[in-house]
């Protein structure tokens, strides 16, 4: 057996054909069965990449063809260029990874003439993770991603944990987070994503505020604040003490989450936290997330979208179902 | 990296140690053999579960495009690898390859010297495989902490390297560090390219020698991985000439000396 006999079955139950492998990309056909939309896009899956764990695109399209995704959620970008926090970055713990990059990227302009070109060609809606060290950093991000083509959407980060100013503090307060979804709102109309940090103690609480700003939808959950310590040298292992937790160890707690916060709103919810399998997906679904991404496990298994959407397929097929989206919540009606 | 990338379930075709420690993993992997350079790498799942969740990083020992086999040379340190290590012959396991930039191939000059520490030896012999192949003289200077953690030295000594070898508790070739046994070197002969591939701290003492000895060096650099393709940004190490980071497994793990911070 070789490196390019990994069979796995594409479009549900029906005959499971061989991946198409040609210079070691695997395409799937499209299932209408999982296509679905959200604030207005329209997806071939439900299925979404997690910023921060895909790139911009480029590595995983050498692996397989993009369009299986719903959307490309982007590495987060700032106003500026970032070079990423100094140090360790990685600490592996028991099915989960605590990471302190810092939201390194190219910045605005960077991200606009370098990524861009590339993503407008992949035939997938393009989703532009954002973050500001002011609410003011948020809205010039927003006012100029509105103007650019193929960006379809925005997702405002007001929870990342890695970096000192803004990021996670404009999401542990209905105010902080409100402020930010208003002035995000005011500046463009492109469908505005809010992804919250799960360091909170009320998190729907936080998804109403945002809800109330003019967000057209949730997603959730960031990485939950953790640390580790070196018992040699006696010192945290990150010299930020504290990262973002994420990876399998964290999805009982993102699903507990994506339920309580598909029952607060109406705008739709994107679930993400430890997905790591087509049945890890389908209970976000159930739990009522319109649809889910896939972070910590693209490192894991650089398969594992492909593996997710054959995975979805076949479990419509099998249940009778026509189409995913008749599936979102559907855990809170069967109680 | 500008080859395809393959992911496969590879066969393991021998599993076998080579010294107390360290064992030896064949895998057929042609996608891989077929493109792998020397100093590329492959990252490995160490298991099927979840936990230890990520993969790990293994320096290409061996490439035979022929066979369609390529291996890996391990120290059994931790977790991963005791799961690794417990791996049979005939089973099969998950890895991706290859990764990453390997060494420069046509170094200026003719006299090559390679300088391993420890299991920093594992790249080295696709590497001095090909320098001899295209008719550089190759020496490598080979530390350890005993004569017990050293791999590799018979195999290298076949391809026609010339062998020298430092061992800290002195029970095989000269007693001290391998940046001990360079420096003595130096000063009796001269070459024209250095490879290091070791822990960070004896990559930095060799920076600062061969950076005295004018000698061009790359080094095959180690860092706490996850993705492997690019896009975690966790793997990074400082840059030398400006701010910011490169990343070791797409900008390394070889890299030029002077172009990181140790």
């Amino acid at each position: 057996m070789d490196e390019h006999s990994t069979r796995y079955t594409v479009h549900g139950g029906e005959k499971a054909s061989e991946p198409q492998v040609k210079s070691g990309l695997r395409t799937a056909e499209s299932d209408s069965r999982l296509t679905t939309s959200l604030c207005g896009i329209k997806l071939n899956s439900p299925i979404l990449s997690a910023s921060g764990t895909y790139g911009y695109g480029k590595e995983f399209s050498r692996l397989y063809d993009l369009s299986l995704l719903g959307a490309v959620v982007v590495k987060g970008i700032t106003l500026n260029q970032r070079a990423g926090n100094p140090g360790r970055r990685l600490i592996e713990t028991p099915a989960g990874l605590i990471n302190s990059i810092g939201l390194e990227n190219p910045g605005l302009e960077g991200f606009i003439s370098q990524e861009m070109p590339f993503l407008r060609e992949q035939g997938v809606p393009v989703i532009v993770n954002i973050s500001g060290n002011t609410p003011e950093e948020y809205a010039a991000l927003a006012e100029r991603l509105d103007e650019e083509p193929g960006v379809s959407a925005l997702e405002v980060n007001i929870s990342c944990p890695n970096v000192k100013q803004g990021g996670m503090a404009f999401g542990v307060t209905c105010d902080m987070a409100a402020q930010v979804t208003t002035i995000v709102r005011s500046r463009t109309n492109l469908p505005m994503i809010v992804k919250l940090s799960p360091n909170v103690t009320d998190i729907a609480g936080i998804a109403q505020a945002v809800e109330a700003e003019g967000a057209d939808c949730i997603s959730l959950i960031n990485t939950l604040l953790a640390m580790a310590i070196d018992i040699h040298t006696r010192k945290p292992l990150l010299k930020n003490t504290f990262g973002g937790l994420s990876g399998p160890a964290i999805k009982p707690v993102a699903l507990r989450m994506v339920w309580q916060v598909a029952g607060a709103i109406k705008i739709p919810v994107i679930g993400m936290g430890g997905i790591s399998s087509w049945q890890d997906a389908m209970e976000f679904i159930l739990a009522g997330a319109s649809a889910i991404a896939i972070g910590t496990a693209n490192f894991v298994n650089p398969y594992v979208v492909p593996e997710i959407h054959a995975g979805l397929s076949k479990y419509m097929e099998e249940q009778g179902v026509k189409n995913i989206s008749e599936l979102v919540g559907a855990a809170r009606i069967n109680r | 990296m500008v080859n395809t990338i393959a992911i496969s379930q590879a066969r393991v075709t021998e599993h076998n140690f080579v010294a107390p420690n360290i064992k030896r993993l064949a895998l057929q992997a042609p996608g891989i053999a077929r493109q792998a350079q020397p100093g590329q790498f492959v990252n490995m799942r160490c298991s099927p579960t979840l936990d230890p969740l990520l993969r790990r990083p293994f320096s290409i020992n061996r490439i035979d495009p022929t066979s369609g086999t390529i291996s890996v040379l391990y120290k059994v340190v931790g977790r991963g690898t005791e799961l690794l290590a417990n791996i049979h012959r005939g089973d099969s396991i998950d890895v991706l390859g290859p990764l990453g930039t390997g060494f420069e191939l046509k170094p200026q000059g003719r006299k090559v010297v390679l300088i391993a520490g420890g299991i920093g030896v594992a790249p080295f012999h696709p590497l001095a495989e090909q320098l001899v192949n295209t008719g550089y003289d190759v020496t490598c200077l080979a530390g350890a902490r005993c004569d017990e953690e050293f791999a590799e030295l018979n195999d290298l000594a076949e391809l026609g390297v010339e062998m020298y070898c430092a061992t800290e508790d002195g029970s095989r070739g000269e007693q001290g560090r391998v940046t001990n046994l360079l420096e003595n070197t130096l000063h009796k002969r001269n070459f024209d390219m250095a490879y290091a591939c070791g822990p960070n701290a004896m990559l930095a003492a060799i920076k600062q020698i061969c950076g005295r000895a004018q000698l061009p060096l790359q080094l095959s650099l180690e860092e706490i991985m996850a993705c492997g393709l690019g896009v975690c940004l966790g793997c990074t190490c400082e840059k030398e000439k400006e701010n910011g980071f490169l990343h070791v497994c797409t900008d390394g793990p070889v890299v030029w000396a002077e172009e990181v911070k140790l």
